[in-house]
């Protein structure tokens, strides 16, 4: 390298000095975060318990990844990333994983994470007196099965060889099984501390995340404060408050007034948000990757007759729907929700057609139409508008459909039973990005049980359950893709559902808040909010 | 017996004033399904899309609708008057039933004494240490929740003018009369106090007059401008509290148009159309408010204060 | 007067006892299943047997009381189903905002009640004595759900005077306390104007003014203090119907106390809540009727001297 000369060294220095000066142009408003403040939420109703092995709400998950935290993490979109693993690997068939944790990741109460914690939390998960609803997503691993009857005393797919290092062997390659590593059943809690305290460990949440509990008034309030054992980077208000308690109307006002960051909002706020142009830019549409749909029993008259199906999905009006709930949704054409990220360009579009359903009707032999009855849940409202919508709009092709709206206790038991449930209203939001979650748990013959059925459509086609199945083993993203699109395109030829819309949630932000965007798997992460005063 | 009331009934503002705006609500109450048949007045249920605006929400009112429409598009004026028949129904029969209890164990007190008074005396006074909202509050809840009365009870079905008895009012008036009858003891048993020493009673007693015959013939009626003023004041309370319960969700269940639930119904709505809230509260405002005048006017025409 | 004060405390006691027999008596009395309600619908046989016998639910109901009775002797008000919270720590978490809201609320009403009282007493028949005689009757009239809702549009979010939710500070106290304020405050001016006007009147009054005592004087030191007597014991009645009233408030100022929580408790079934509530709030009604109690005998020197 030249030795610098004098004149070099004069004009490097006027380079500094011009590019060190403030430019008068650029706003005084950064972009990179903040560290600082207190970030205010709310949530109308207290959540049972936030252990990551019990909570399974789809709006307790960014609250939890405040506290808690594991191996992986979704980044800024879908893609997996490392997060307390400082690296890892799969074997080349897919069947054993290999993790590599990351140094100085520590709970908060100031000891470091060790593998054998990690070991202890899954075989939590799998243990049936926890009674975690997490528990199928971890039978994959081998021995796992055998735990959970309580044939063994551990797991023998989990193994700790030293350590900062964790193997997980599964019983047979799965891909999607790195997805369930990113769910927040996956976080890891402190073994001596979970042993300690038993079921009163909700009162005393310790995890690995930037934030710890400060103080929990049950219905009342939660505080978070930083966890000062955190090695992360993100986290970067000092505190995080969640009231508990009001209905959307109060939040807004509250949030108007500034003594909230966020709230949901409700179709009243949402629609007064919108029109005033000064709120207009506070109120943001959250793309959820869900399907809310009508569900037909394939197993029952008259829904056994694919003729009858079709003419339900030629019947409704879908776009009527969404401005009945409120015009927070995309009309739905197919399964897997584009939000996921998803396309399937070979579907079979599907119009609303009310003569080309008359006309299936009568060949399939209904020609006065036929009487059945639409199960909903009550305590959902929009359910109950789109109810009422698609009530009409069968008239409109002579089906009497007679409403039943039930608890979502009785609901969930009764449409998951066998030849209980004609058709149904419900929705499915995603667990992880990928189409096995919705085509292989909700639509897959070969998981059809008696009861607690997760396809309640009960539909059966060796076609595509060949399909889910090979895509479930493979390791090929390409062949993963056309086996799935394939299989969704079988799938709505069979119409064994009508796919309605995928929902958007409406947010309301104050002016302060920052690093609101949303997320695709998370809806959105409050770890990266900021405060900007 | 009550004839040389009326002219100074009639002259007492408050009870004028009272006694008309009841008399009205009562009229619209009672006719309300017929006006509606006779499409003077709107569908309290009927679900209008034009009653929405573009975006779903109410409309205002003095436009299409007199009184402006509800977050489903529905009619509030014709919700109102519907509701008055809930409202009504419920305030008085609640008022009966506390009526009934409060007289009957006052009766017994004031007139028997001794033990019996003591004892039925501090029972009220337990009564009435449990605020009459909460116990409200979690009887009819308890009822509603574990759905105790699924339909209207058989025989119970009774038809006045149309005016059907619907699911959830039968409990609904039996827990709100049951925590307000406490209120009205004390001032029965006083009355019962003062009216056993008169000289009529003493001298129907040494006649050889039985209880039952004294009770029936001398007491009660001497009691009834008493006894009607604290109706009068009760079917305030009663109906107040009708539509709290309302409010909260608990009674009378939807479609059917209550004033309490119809304020929380609007909630949400407040800011963006604040009528939806501010109108069926009017009418309860001016309701109770009217038989609190009628109850001033009353008791100014019995029981004149020293003062005014 | 201490042994005076210990039979009121006895028989507050057992005011209280029956008040919660009372209570338990009628809320158990409800029928139909709540086993299904804490197990959940989808509960096994074997879980609903479970709950039948840690809830004593398939005794009779003296049984069940007498275990309720016992365990309420040693402070102990159960679990609460949904929550498996002690009933007691949920309620004294939340005793102090409803006790505060009740109190600020008194004092405030208090406040403005008695110089309106003895102003119209002195001046009746003005615009003022009107005026309070509309607001009064008006007052009692309000729903306080109502009056609330409009206050914290008003007040809290149009005009920004007063927080618009929650318990952060005293100042959250002081709109959801104003509304109760307004809506009692015409009719104890009103008691307050009654009882002036009569005490006035009376003998010992015009004597003192005889004797040349201030006009002053004779207003607060003799007249008031006889006059507040009876509005003194109407207090302590009215606590229960104050306790309605903060029920609605706090639900409407999403205020953490024992009114939120009642509703709450009430729509989840949760029946130990629900009797901790009613329970605790006969225990604040008990014990301001102690304190009015108190303050009677020492308001009213006659009271004192005749014990």
């Amino acid at each position: 390298m030249k030795p610098i000369t004098p004149a070099v060294k004069t004009w490097l220095l006027l380079g500094a000095l011009l590019a060190g000066r403030p430019c008068p142009l650029a706003s005084a408003k950064s972009d990179s975060p903040r560290r600082g403040g207190t970030l205010h939420l709310v949530h109308p109703t207290d959540w049972r318990s936030l252990d990551p092995a019990i909570a399974f709400d789809a709006d307790a998950a960014p609250i939890q990844k405040l506290l808690f935290r594991g191996l992986l993490n979704f980044g800024e979109g879908i893609e997996l990333v490392a997060d307390q693993a400082a690296d890892w690997s799969v074997s080349p068939e897919g069947r054993i994983y290999t993790f590599q944790l990351r140094p100085g990741a520590c709970f908060a109460h100031g000891r470091e994470v060790e593998a054998e914690d990690y070991i202890f939390s899954f075989e939590r998960i799998l243990d049936p007196k926890t009674g975690s609803p997490g528990q199928t997503y971890f039978l994959d691993i081998l021995g796992a099965e055998q735990f959970n009857r309580g044939q063994a005393a551990h797991v023998s797919g989990l193994r700790a060889p030293d350590r900062r290092t964790l193997v997980i062997e599964l019983k047979q390659p799965r891909f999607v099984f790195r997805y369930v590593l990113a769910m927040n059943f996956a976080n890891v809690l402190p073994r001596e501390l979970v042993r300690r305290y038993g079921s009163d460990f909700q009162y005393h949440l310790i995890g690995s995340g930037p934030y710890c509990v400060s103080e929990w008034r049950r219905n009342i309030r939660w505080r978070f404060e930083r966890n000062p054992y955190y090695s992360g980077s993100d986290g970067f208000v000092d505190a995080v408050e969640i009231m508990i308690g009001g209905d959307a109307m109060l939040h807004a006002m509250m949030l108007e007034r500034g003594e909230l960051d966020r709230a949901l909002a409700g179709p009243a706020e949402a629609v007064r948000f919108q029109r005033d142009p000064r709120l207009r830019r506070f109120l943001q549409r959250v793309d959820t990757a869900n399907t809310d749909y009508l569900f037909l029993n394939t197993e029952m008259k008259p829904f056994d007759d694919v003729r009858v199906r079709r003419a339900m999905n030629h019947a409704l009006d879908k776009e009527r729907y969404i401005r009945l709930a409120g015009s927070f949704g995309t009309v739905a054409h197919g399964i897997v929700p584009p939000a996921m990220p998803w396309s399937n360009p070979g579907l079979p579009a599907c119009d609303h057609d009310p003569a080309a359903a008359r006309a299936l009707l009568r060949e399939a032999g209904y020609p006065d139409g036929f009487k059945t009855e639409l199960w909903f849940i009550l305590s959902r409202p929009a359910d109950a508008r789109i109810a009422a919508g698609i009530q009409q709009d069968l008239r409109e092709i002579g089906v009497k459909a007679d409403l039943k709206p039930v608890s979502y206790a009785a609901f969930e038991v009764k449409v998951r039973s066998r030849r209980e449930v004609p058709c149904g209203l419900w929705g499915w939001m995603e667990d992880y990005p990928d189409p096995s979650n919705f085509l292989d748990v909700l639509l897959n013959g070969d998981r059809i049980t008696d009861a607690d059925c997760n396809n309640q459509a009960f539909y059966n086609n060796p076609n595509v359950n060949a399909r889910l199945e090979q895509a479930g083993a493979s390791n090929d993203p390409d062949e993963r893709l056309r086996l799935f699109r394939e299989a969704e395109s079988l799938v709505m030829r069979d119409a064994p559902w009508v796919p309605i819309l995928h929902e958007q949630i409406p947010v309301l932000n104050s002016p302060r808040l920052r690093g609101n965007r949303p997320h695709p798997v998370w809806l959105w992460r409050l770890e990266q909010m900021w405060i900007d005063d | 017996m009550f004839r040389p009331f009326f002219p100074a009934l009639l002259a007492n503002r408050l009870f004028r004033g009272g006694a008309s705006i009841v008399a009205l609500f009562a009229l619209l109450a009672l006719t309300a399904p017929l006006l509606t048949q006779a499409h003077l007045l709107g569908d309290p249920l009927q679900q209008d899309p034009r009653g929405l605006d573009e975006d779903g929400m109410p409309r205002s009112p003095l436009h299409a609708h007199a009184l402006g429409t509800d977050n489903l598009g529905r009619d509030l004026l014709a919700r109102v008057v519907h509701g008055a028949r809930v409202s009504l129904t419920i305030g008085v029969a609640a008022m009966l039933t506390a009526t009934v209890l409060g007289v009957t164990v006052g009766l017994l007190a004031g007139f028997y004494g001794g033990r019996l008074d003591l004892g039925l005396m501090r029972f009220t006074e337990m009564n009435m240490t449990i605020p009459a909202v909460l116990l409200a509050v979690a009887l009819a809840g308890l009822i509603d929740g574990k759905q105790t009365f699924h339909l209207p009870l058989p025989g119970l079905e009774w038809h006045a003018l149309d005016l059907q008895l619907k699911r959830g009012m039968v409990s609904l008036f039996l827990v709100i009369g049951f925590v307000c009858w406490p209120g009205m003891v004390r001032v029965i048993r006083a009355q019962v106090l003062s009216l056993k020493e008169r000289e009529f009673v003493q001298a129907a007693r040494a006649l050889g007059a039985s209880d039952a015959r004294l009770i029936l013939r001398h007491v009660l009626p001497n009691m009834l401008p008493t006894v009607i003023v604290l109706a009068a004041m009760n079917t305030a309370n009663t109906i107040l509290l009708e539509a709290g319960l309302g409010y909260l969700g608990i009674g009378v269940p939807p479609p059917a148009p209550t004033w309490g639930s119809m304020v929380s119904d609007g909630q949400p709505y407040f800011v963006a159309a604040p009528h939806v809230v501010i109108v069926p509260g009017m009418a309860i405002v001016l309701t109770v408010l009217a038989f609190n005048l009628l109850g001033q006017g009353l008791q100014e025409v019995f029981d004149p204060p020293r003062d005014r | 007067m201490l042994a005076r004060l210990v039979t009121r405390l006895f028989w507050s006691g057992i005011t209280l006892f029956g008040t919660a027999i009372l209570t338990f008596v009628l809320v158990n009395a409800v029928p139909g299943d709540v086993a299904r309600v804490i197990a959940g619908s989808k509960a096994s046989p074997e879980v609903i047997r479970q709950v039948h016998a840690r809830y004593h639910l398939d005794e009779p109901l003296w049984k069940r009381l007498g275990h309720y009775l016992a365990q309420l002797g040693l402070g102990d008000l159960g679990y609460s189903f949904v929550t498996d919270q002690p009933v007691t720590e949920a309620l004294l978490t939340r005793l102090p905002a409803t006790a505060a809201l009740a109190c600020v609320a008194i004092v405030m009403w208090m406040l403005m009640a008695v110089p309106l009282g003895v102003l119209t007493a002195k001046h009746r028949g003005s615009w003022l004595d009107r005026s309070v005689l509309v607001v009064s009757t008006v007052g009692i009239s309000l729903p306080s759900f109502w009056l609330a809702r409009l206050l914290q549009y008003w007040l809290s979010y149009k005009l920004g005077w007063f927080p618009v939710a929650g318990l952060h500070s005293l100042a959250h106290l002081l709109l959801p306390a104003a509304t109760l304020a307004l809506l009692a405050v015409g009719y104890y001016a009103r008691l307050i104007h009654s009882n002036m006007v009569q005490v006035l009147q009376c003998p010992y009054v015009q004597a003192a003014r005889a004797r040349g005592a201030s006009e002053a004087s004779v207003l607060f030191k003799h007249a008031l203090r006889n006059a507040l007597i009876p509005v003194v014991t109407i207090l302590g009645m009215d606590v229960a119907a104050l306790l309605g009233g903060v029920l609605f408030v706090e639900n409407v100022f999403a205020l953490p106390g024992i009114g939120t929580l009642a509703v709450q408790s009430v729509f989840n079934l949760d029946v130990p809540v629900i009797m901790g509530t009613v329970i605790i709030s006969a225990l604040i009604v008990v014990a301001a009727n102690l304190v009015v109690d108190i303050l009677y005998r020492w308001i009213d020197p006659r009271i004192k001297t005749a014990h």
